[in-house]
């Protein structure tokens, strides 16, 4: 999908707390014309969430706004998103698997987005190019 | 909805509650910052002798339970009469 980025459409948004928002209703337009079925337009929306809010909260130093570039690109397939920011070098895909076996009192607050992400998509990318971090994912059509 | 979640759950511990029963049968979405408020009352509730129980959980957001884990941590009832019972 990352090599088809030039037919993805893309809008800038300030990375901020309201960024979720606006992404939230662009991608939600574009998912309309596929007609998807709630349990796909659920995954679409987790997989935003959980990618759009690291960028918003780590890719940038306080006190900054970058902007986040939201792509999306639907086809017969499914629909692919693109999520991309200029910050710091970031690779979300790195992070280790949380231990989901242990019990309530040790389980850590937090450190289950990127897994919760990978199990919704059919397809995940990371690729850090011409200094910004680019993430691609696809959400097949059932 | 998260911080909701939270921020009403605290009110209820502040005023002594140690037993909070959720009721989900109209929550479509969650994600992992849901899942972070869930933990976090939980984890208080359990440090208080009591627990969180959730009931009508279905359809994605059993899904989430599931997948990540949740669905063994915690007590689940068709209806908050049939949890209520239970505590």
């Amino acid at each position: 999908m990352i090599n088809r980025l030039n037919e993805f459409n893309f809008i800038p948004i300030p990375a901020d707390e309201k960024a979720l928002e606006t992404a939230r209703q662009f991608v939600l337009e574009q998912a309309e014309r596929l007609n998807l079925p709630a349990p796909i337009i659920f995954k679409i929306e987790l997989a935003l969430e959980e990618i759009l809010v690291n960028v918003v909260h780590y890719a940038y130093p306080p006190g900054t706004t970058g902007v986040v570039d939201v792509g999306c690109l639907t086809d017969e397939a499914g629909i692919s998103l693109c999520i991309a920011d200029s910050g710091r070098p970031f690779n979300p895909l790195e992070k280790e698997k949380p231990d989901l076996d242990i019990e309530l009192e040790e389980r850590q607050i937090g450190g289950l987005g990127i897994f919760l992400t990978r199990e919704m998509v059919d397809a995940i990318e990371y690729r850090r190019e011409q200094d910004r971090n680019i993430i691609t994912f696809t959400i097949r059509k059932p | 909805m998260a911080p909701n979640f939270e921020a009403q759950c605290q009110k209820w511990i502040d005023k002594g509650s140690v037993y909070i029963v959720t009721d989900l049968e109209k929550l479509e979405y969650l994600s992992s910052a849901g899942l972070r408020s869930i933990l976090l009352v939980s984890k208080k509730l359990k440090a208080a002798g009591g627990k969180l129980l959730f009931c009508h959980v279905h359809g994605s957001v059993k899904e989430i339970f599931d997948i990540s884990g949740f669905s063994s941590m915690f007590e689940f009832y068709k209806t908050p009469e049939e949890a209520l019972a239970h505590i």
